[in-house]
């Protein structure tokens, strides 16, 4: 199993070769060490077909990620116990970090359309899956409320979204994700303000648009205090597939 | 590669009345007896609708509850793949043979159901499922072309998907130029991942080389795998029964072959 | 889904031979419909008929194969260059990493009822000539333009009555986004034979005049014969291809063998497949290729399914009154005719329709019309409650 997730690991980032050493440096730390990541995979938590969307999707490594595991599910070598990667997601991401966006062109090459767009003014497409990870404690409480709403909207019934943030009321934990958030920014030459919930806010939040949501913690292996939310627009029962396909 | 978990079997064929009867039979540990295929009508179906059904509807509904049955699922709503190399072939003898007749009295219900597509139909209305369904037609490989496309229906929806695989013999004269040898049905409940009631995963590869088919051990169920294209399924049905770690190869398209390595669930 | 580039299609029925002459003859609002003059059939009925059939004959190492739907076959793949087409794609993908998911309701059928015409009279046996596997059975299409374009990838043929060329892109397009193979041939043919013509007269579903779909007074069908090839392949890095399957969606009735379930229930849930499947609304959506067989009940139920998605808005329109009803050669034959509408900007009106019955809701076009065409909806709906619905046009 380790020789598989390693061997997912370098197909995911090797791509990013092409973009520069920092980016494939910053590529190769991020998918070791985010729990996220695997999570996603293992526990089969986005859907076959449709499209995704990753809103704040950086170098696009989530899209990446999804790339190579459909190219290592095909080829035989996949864990026994995980579900089929998916595999006919027509796969979008935005981005407003021009550097970003440039990396994430460069390593997918065309087997992903990543937009150069701040997410706050961007219309969504439809989606089946809409991703946003670590993105929202930069935007004002309404501007995260907005941003919610549309992705809601742009949610197909039997969608999912995903959205991964810390948690404001988890003490310690919290306050070192805070921190090192801030660090992170200021090393980018960001120093606006952030803006965190409780987990219990989000997840209130989220059931206001009608999304039924459950909450695990993100934070494995890290001292941080993430908490990642899957929400959907109604209840997944296994024998509703009628409605699922396609 | 693709893979899939099978949740449940349906089974009737000449002696073979049923997966749960037969799984010894299949795993070897007991004869094979041959007898003439039984088949019961669906209580299902609607009255006026089970007088019209053919064999070939009957085959393909009986192994398909049965599987169903043995998955502890319900039909409504899951996917189907129906694959059979002829479809209703008494339905497309009298036709052709009213046909030939001066006066072309062809029975519209006889025509409805002479679509290759007819077990599919029925099967719909017999489970009340608006499900997506195929019917497919590869000759003697339907059963590869079958379970490719059921697998890769798993791989991309991530949903349930029944395969159903079926076969009837024409009446004279087609039967001499096309001899199917016996009626024979099956049918495998597949999900994409492994349930309480999942007997074995299967992970299926298209191989674009010529390869020898899997045979049968027992001189009788082999001339009923060689003899009907649907019961080219019989060796993954074995392996199934034996409960061991098997690759069964099913031949498909000239000079192509599926790997299908089964591997039991715990 | 991942949309699939659409880089090559082809077109034959009675309208013409090839994309020009079937786009010219829906330009100029010609049907190609005329009295039943086939074989021996003598019904009161109109049918689309391709000219030359029965004097053409397949490429002479393929000689054991030739019927009238091989032959029609045949000259499918030859029209618009599209064996040549396939011929560069399998240069670059290889031969093994090219599928074939063709689809067809007759296959070669008319050979075994002329067969039956010539049994011995001793023994009953159908005449030694007779070759079931490469004519008659339904698989000997896919055997037929898999060995005529020299490709050595998975194969099969699906039929499931009028819905079977529209479920192939599907088929194809699980092989491609499961690594089976790269590219793939979709379409299929279905020819004229006794067994249609005089099956569905029995089942009094054939008009006495030219199919005439969505009008007040339209009585039924008219059988045509057509094929129609497309190439599908991943969409290319660099450059987007023109027209790609955007999504695809199918369901069936659950009702009856021969009646489209009355609401359309059925048939609204393959559409609303389809634009999930695409990640597309309604309003996305700038023309709807109806199934519109112009029989009283397909085009009722089919109305409300429309109007209901629709919402009346979004022009729409059957073009069986110009093809005819090409039973398992409709869903590829109306597909295409979405891509020609697409790349031409024109969608087609409907041929033989006079006046549109009043109690129909959705916004049938008669004439055609000229409008930009981004993304179109085709519908195919088959006996057995099969049905399915395609998304064409430019990725989002």
């Amino acid at each position: 199993m380790d020789r598989q997730l390693s061997h997912l690991h370098r197909a995911a980032t090797h791509p990013y070769l092409k973009a520069g050493f920092y980016s494939w440096q910053f590529a190769r730390g991020k998918l070791r060490y985010d729990p996220v990541f695997v999570m996603l995979l293992r526990r089969g938590l986005l859907p076959g077909h449709g499209r995704l969307l990753d809103v704040g999707c950086g170098q696009g490594l989530l899209l990446s990620l999804l790339i190579a595991a459909g190219e290592q599910y095909r080829s035989g070598d996949w864990p026994r116990d995980w579900p089929a990667p998916p595999l006919n997601l027509d796969l979008h991401g935005l981005d407003l970090r021009p550097d970003r966006v440039r990396a994430a062109r460069r390593a997918l090459e065309g087997r992903a359309r990543i937009e150069l767009r701040d997410a706050r003014e961007a219309e969504f497409p439809r989606c089946t899956a809409i991703v946003m990870l670590d993105l929202m404690h930069y935007l004002r409480e309404e501007q995260q409320d907005r941003l919610l709403e549309k992705a809601a909207a742009a949610l197909d019934p039997r969608g999912v979204l995903l959205l991964r943030e810390a948690d404001a009321g988890a003490g310690l934990a919290f306050e070192v994700t805070r921190l090192s958030e801030r660090v992170a920014a200021a090393a980018r030459g960001d120093f606006g303000p952030m803006r965190y919930r409780s987990a219990r806010r989000w997840a209130a939040a989220l059931e206001g648009l009608g999304l039924s949501v459950t909450a695990q913690p993100m934070s494995q292996g890290t001292p941080f205090a993430n908490v990642l939310f899957t929400a959907r627009k109604s209840l997944r029962n296994q024998d509703e597939t009628a409605d699922r396909r396609r | 590669m693709m893979r899939a978990f099978v949740e449940g079997v349906g089974l009737v064929g000449p002696g073979l009345r049923g997966w749960a009867q037969c799984r010894s039979v299949l795993a070897g540990n007991e004869p094979y007896c041959p007898a003439p295929t039984a088949v019961a009508t669906s209580e299902l179906l609607p009255a006026a609708e089970r007088r019209r059904t053919g064999m070939p509807v009957k085959l393909a509904l009986a192994a398909g509850l049965e599987a169903f049955a043995g998955a502890g699922r319900d039909a409504a709503g899951v996917a189907t793949v129906f694959a059979s190399s002829g479809g209703d072939c008494d339905n497309v003898h009298l036709v052709c043979e009213a046909l030939a007749a001066p006066e072309r009295q062809v029975s519209p219900t006889r025509f409805h159901n002479s679509v290759h597509n007819a077990a599919a139909g029925y099967w719909s209305i017999a489970t009340r499922s608006r499900a997506a369904s195929t019917s497919l037609c590869c000759y003697d490989a339907s059963v590869a072309a079958g379970l490719l496309d059921a697998a890769s229906q798993i791989a991309v929806e991530g949903e349930p998907v029944a395969l159903v695989v079926y076969d009837h013999p024409y009446p004279e004269p087609l039967n001499a130029v096309r001899p199917l040898g016996a009626s024979f049905g099956a049918a495998l409940v597949l999900t994409p991942r492994a349930t309480a009631r999942a007997i074995a995963a299967l992970d299926v590869v298209f191989v674009p080389q010529k390869a020898e088919a899997a045979r049968m051990d027992d001189p009788g169920l082999e001339a009923l795998r060689a003899g009907v294209p649907a019961a080219r399924v019989l060796p993954l049905l074995a392996a199934l029964a034996r409960g061991s770690p098997e690759t069964v190869i099913l031949e498909y398209v000239a000079g192509t072959h599926l790997r299908v390595a089964v591997t039991p669930c715990a | 889904m991942q949309p699939l580039a659409i880089s090559r299609y082809s077109i034959v029925n009675c309208l013409g031979a090839g994309s020009r002459a079937v786009a010219d003859a829906i330009r100029g609002r010609r049907s190609g419909l005329v009295p039943c003059d086939f074989e021996t059939v003598a019904l009161d009925t109109y049918i689309g008929r391709v000219p030359g059939l029965e004097e053409a004959r397949v490429r002479p190492d393929l000689g054991a194969y030739d019927c009238r739907n091989n032959r029609l076959a045949q000259l499918g793949l030859d029209a618009d260059d599209f064996a040549g087409a396939v011929t560069g794609a399998r240069k670059r993908y290889g031969a093994q990493r090219m599928g074939v998911f063709v689809g067809t309701s007759t296959s070669g059928i008319l050979e075994a009822e002329l067969a039956y015409r010539r049994r011995d009279p001793q023994s009953g046996a159908l005449p030694p000539g007779f070759r079931y596997a490469e004519t008659q059975n339904t698989f000997s299409l896919a055997d037929f333009v898999r060995r005529y374009l020299a490709l050595e990838g998975p194969a099969c043929v699906v039929s499931s009555a009028c819905s079977s060329t529209a479920k192939v892109f599907g088929n194809a397009a699980r092989m491609i986004a499961t690594g089976v193979c790269d590219a793939a041939v979709v379409g299929g043919v279905d020819t004229l034979c006794l067994t249609t013509l005089y099956g569905f007269h029995s089942l009094e579903l054939t008009s006495r005049g030219p199919c005439r779909p969505f009008d007040a007074e339209r009585d039924g069908i008219s059988i045509g014969e057509g094929a129609g090839f497309a190439l599908l392949e991943r969409m290319p890095a660099a450059t987007g291809a023109a027209v790609a399957l955007l999504g695809i969606g199918e369901s069936s009735d659950a009702y009856h063998m021969s009646t489209p379930h009355p609401e359309g229930l059925g048939a609204k849930l393959a559409m609303e497949r389809a634009l999930a499947s695409a990640g597309l609304g309604p309003s996305d959506i700038d023309y709807v290729h109806l199934h519109g067989t112009g029989t009283r009940t397909n085009d009722a139920a089919e109305d409300r399914a429309v109007s209901d998605l629709f919402d009346a808005v979004t022009p729409c329109s059957s073009t069986k009154g110009a093809t005819g009803h090409l039973l398992g050669a409709a869903g590829i034959t109306e597909a295409i005719i979405c891509m020609l509408a697409i790349g031409r900007d024109l969608m087609p009106g409907s041929a033989n329709t006079r006046s549109v019955d009043p109690a129909l809701k959705c916004n049938y076009l008669v004439a055609n019309r000229e409008a930009r065409v981004r993304r179109a909806l085709s519908n195919s709906f088959g006996f057995g409650g099969s049905n399915c619905s395609l998304v064409l046009g430019a990725p989002a």
